[in-house]
């Protein structure tokens, strides 16, 4: 397993950079990609190196990014684009490896194990890697390598992000040199609570964790904590398998709410919708599911609220008016009557629909079938062609994420 | 073995749906291109290939043409009437009155049907 090579790609401000090789205006400018303040969604979604040059990040609010930069350039998301530069960026690489592994829209695991003789040295293909995708899509690409996912990941977040050359490498045995002195924080697989936990008991850097004893973290924090500590050794047994992409578990859908919804009977409607919106995913995809999810997120930042709880389905199905009883069982159960900022919804343990289709009675055929002509309305004439009453009640979403991609402008 | 301990990565990607979906779109489009790809012929097969379609024309033979789609191979049986360069369609003599144009540049294979 040693003479493994990962990759992880990683577009520099990929919307932004995206926005500046479709728009040669904004090159060398300061742009920030953000939605709609209107929404909600008037955050930062990317940055360009010159709007980060006055201190601008993803995740801040708009206005703030204006009071550092005033001449700051905002450009409306435009996801269905980003998606297409992705898939072209990912052809790039197809031509390298065919074991890719697409981890968000900007990034990828690679491994290139074996390929030297194709390609040259680790470092001539990601030079390669990285000329390729400048040259073809006008973005910038940084390669961490390791000799594992976790090692490849540290090294492209840690390091080749601050690199000139765009590239760095690690490796177990050049690991604990470089990975031990940054700051917890740095760590993948630490946010911000866990980093408040390891710094209440003294450990401040990714050293210190990995001086701690294994079982104390297994103790602490069960698999979590145990994993944390294998990635302070720069250890990970992931692996990347060809099409691991078409592996899918679960279909869900999380939207953040224009306005903190406060009435059970609007969020009831955009459970609803929301119900109807995965059960259609699922069946796109010709597949049932046996459990459904459901998660609400409560609109105090410093002081979550919120539950996560599931429940398997008397029988597997994606139909929304099967589905959605148990998401309302779940809802009244959990909702603790504060106000909500996020809802999300998802069906897992798919299985192919044909599988089950001799065993249906008269009945569910019926609805299938009707399902099925439903769907193919939608598909051809849009979301909003045919649609329930309840979406016509107030708080509901349909009309205004119709046509968006992870609740932006397509 | 717990997953989050061999695929921390896979636990916690972020794809958005319409991502996910384009990609596997890609894969199997991929994955037919590479099925799918035409085969090169050197100057001895295409001459080969054009002396069967010849002599097919002149004999009225019916002939068996293989071609090959976007979507896959396709198997024609008809007897050649003409080529027509402009186009560069090979049209065929299907049965009755009926006649199929078949683009010359897609055919893989042709094999003279003994009567």
């Amino acid at each position: 397993m040693s003479n493994r090579v990962i990759f992880l790609a990683d577009m520099e401000s990929f919307y932004a950079s995206v926005e500046a090789a479709r728009n040669p205006a904004l090159l060398g400018k300061p742009v920030a990609v953000c939605g709609d303040p209107a929404q909600r969604h008037g955050i930062i979604l990317a940055a360009s190196r010159e709007a980060k040059a006055y201190g601008i990040k993803a995740g801040q609010p708009a206005w703030e990014a204006r009071r550092m930069c005033p001449w700051v350039i905002f450009v409306h998301p435009h996801m269905q684009t980003y998606i297409d530069y992705s898939l072209r960026i990912t052809q790039i690489f197809e031509r390298f490896t065919e074991r890719a592994l697409p981890y968000s829209i900007d990034e990828q695991f690679l491994d290139l194990t074996g390929s030297e003789k194709l390609f040259g040295s680790p470092r001539e293909t990601a030079t390669a890697i990285i000329l390729g995708v400048w040259e073809e899509i006008g973005i910038r690409c940084r390669i961490g390598m390791g000799e594992n996912l976790l090692q490849a990941k540290m090294a492209c977040d840690c390091f080749a992000k601050k690199s000139a050359a765009a590239f760095f490498e690690l490796t177990s045995a050049t690991y604990a040199a470089h990975a031990w002195p940054p700051p917890i924080g740095s760590l993948f697989g630490v946010g911000h609570r866990m980093e408040r936990n390891f710094h209440r008991i003294g450990v401040r850097t990714i050293g210190h964790l990995a001086g701690l004893p294994r079982e104390m973290l297994r103790r602490h924090w069960g698999i979590n904590g145990e994993v944390l500590w294998l990635n302070a050794h720069g250890i990970d047994y992931s692996t990347i398998e060809p099409g691991a992409v078409s592996e899918q578990k679960g279909v869900g859908h999380t939207a953040t709410l224009p306005r903190d919804y406060r009435k059970q009977a609007e969020i009831e409607t955009v459970l609803l919708e929301m119900t109807e919106e995965v059960c259609f995913r699922a069946r796109r995809q010709g597949k049932i599911g046996t459990t459904v999810h459901l998660y609400c997120r409560g609109t105090d930042f410093d002081y979550p609220t919120g539950f996560s709880r599931q429940k398997k389905l008397p029988e597997p199905t994606a139909a929304a008016l099967d589905v959605y009883p148990l998401v309302f069982e779940l809802f009244q159960k959990h909702w603790n009557r504060k106000p909500l900022r996020a809802i999300g919804i998802s069906l897992t343990g798919l299985t192919a629909y044909r599988q089950l289709q001799l065993l249906l009675s008269d009945h569910h055929k019926r609805e299938g079938a009707l399902l099925q002509t439903t769907d193919l309305v939608r598909e051809h004439f849009g979301r909003t062609s045919l649609f329930r009453a309840a979406s016509l009640a107030p708080g509901a979403q349909l009309f205004q994420r119709a046509g968006k991609i992870g609740g932006h402008d397509s | 073995m717990s997953k989050k301990f061999n695929q921390q990565f896979a636990c916690s990607k972020m794809m958005l749906p319409e991502h996910r979906s384009s990609l596997q779109e890609q894969s199997v489009k991929t994955q037919c291109n590479e099925t799918h790809r035409r085969p090169l012929f050197d100057e001895q097969r295409q001459e080969e290939l054009q002396q069967i379609l010849d002599q097919a024309i002149i004999k009225r033979q019916t002939l068996q043409c293989t071609i090959l789609h976007s979507s896959g191979y396709q198997v024609y049986s008809g007897v050649p009437r003409r080529i027509d360069q402009t186009a560069g369609k090979i049209i065929f003599a299907t049965g009755g009155l009926r006649t199929q144009a078949i683009t010359a540049a897609e055919v893989v294979h042709l094999e003279v049907k003994s009567s």
